[in-house]
């Protein structure tokens, strides 16, 4: 008894998809044969060479020209019904088929409009909101740069002001020996003498001393006169 | 994959009996076919008729997508008026007629033979 696994390879096809039905016959066939599989031929067979039987040539040669005009023949049909059929399954669908996508078809065509539609409404909103906070912005803007020019204005002016009253305390070259002479004759003394109490003695540039009482603040240890 | 139209014997000892069926042209005759397409029974019934039915329709959708007939459907084929006669038709009528008249021969020269015997 031997057994043989049928196998299918290749791609599927609609035929492939037909024999998927389980078929016992095909996986699982009962073999009997006549000897052992590996038993040898028999002996008076080894150089046995069997009569050919006998060609009528006539029969032949009629044969060869039948069947090459039955095979034009049947090629000629089978490429008819090929057409055939063609033509069959595309007039059947045509009916039903076509005038069902069109109407599918226009159905989605004013749906599409509408979403269409609507999407421009809320589109034109939305620029149109744009377009306003945009012109707000803008103005905005502008009265911001038309204070910030003020403001510069003003500043500008007043550090003019300050520096116009720095200018008379500024040493020019006419004065510059006299005030040469003032810092040379200044006599600044660090000294100072303290008391128990914390009180600072200092004395100053005319000999006077002036007491500075102790407080909590930091005091400058010498004062210029 | 090739595929064939093609006879599968089925009935029991003594009584042939085929389906006519589309198959892969390699597989065993009697495996599952992919679709049997009609029957044959080649034993004349009480009024000497040899009945084939088939499906036509499935036939020529089976041929347009490309199944070769295998001889015997062939035959078949073109004797029901369907397809061209198979040239083998053409010789098996051939090989008949002679054999007969070669049996009419035989026949007529035997009753010569007695007729002959008879008459001496």
């Amino acid at each position: 008894m031997f057994s043989r696994v049928g196998l299918l390879a290749g791609p599927r096809t609609m035929i492939m998809e037909a024999l998927d039905v389980p078929d016992k016959s095909s996986f699982l066939r009962l073999v009997r044969w006549r000897k052992r599989r590996w038993a040898p031929v028999n002996q008076s067979k080894i150089f046995f060479v069997p009569e050919r039987k006998p060609r009528n040539e006539e029969e032949l040669k009629e044969l060869k020209a039948t069947y090459d005009q039955y095979h034009t023949h049947i090629k000629a049909i089978r490429t008819y019904l090929m057409h055939d059929l063609a033509k069959e399954s595309h007039e059947k669908q045509d009916k039903s088929h076509v005038v069902e996508e069109a109407r599918v078809f226009a159905e989605l065509m004013e749906e599409n409009k509408r979403w269409n539609e609507e999407t421009a409404r809320i589109r034109e909103a939305r620029q149109a909101m744009e377009t306003a906070s945009r012109r707000e912005e803008l103005m905005q803007s502008l009265i911001n740069l038309e204070e910030e020019q003020r403001r510069q204005t003003v500043s500008a002016d007043s550090a003019v002001r300050t520096e116009k009253e720095l200018a008379k305390t500024f040493i020019d070259v006419d004065r510059l020996e006299e005030e040469i002479e003032k810092a040379l004759n200044v006599r600044i003394n660090y000294n100072f003498a303290i008391d128990l109490e914390g009180n600072k003695y200092i004395e100053m540039s005319d000999g006077s001393i002036e007491l500075q009482a102790k407080t909590t603040e930091k005091q400058p240890e010498a004062t210029q006169s | 994959m090739s595929l064939a139209i093609r006879l599968a014997l089925h009935g029991c000892a003594n009584r042939p009996f085929y389906h006519i069926v589309v198959m892969q042209t390699h597989r065993a005759r009697n495996s599952r076919a992919i679709e049997q397409l009609g029957t044959f029974d080649p034993m004349p019934n009480k009024h000497d008729e040899k009945l084939v039915a088939l499906n036509f329709d499935r036939l020529k959708f089976w041929i347009a997508h490309g199944a070769e007939l295998t001889q015997p459907v062939g035959k078949l084929l073109g004797l029901s008026g369907y397809l061209p006669i198979h040239p083998m038709t053409y010789i098996t009528a051939k090989r008949n007629r002679e054999r007969a008249a070669a049996e009419l021969a035989q026949k007529e020269t035997q009753s010569t033979e007695t007729s002959s015997d008879d008459n001496s």
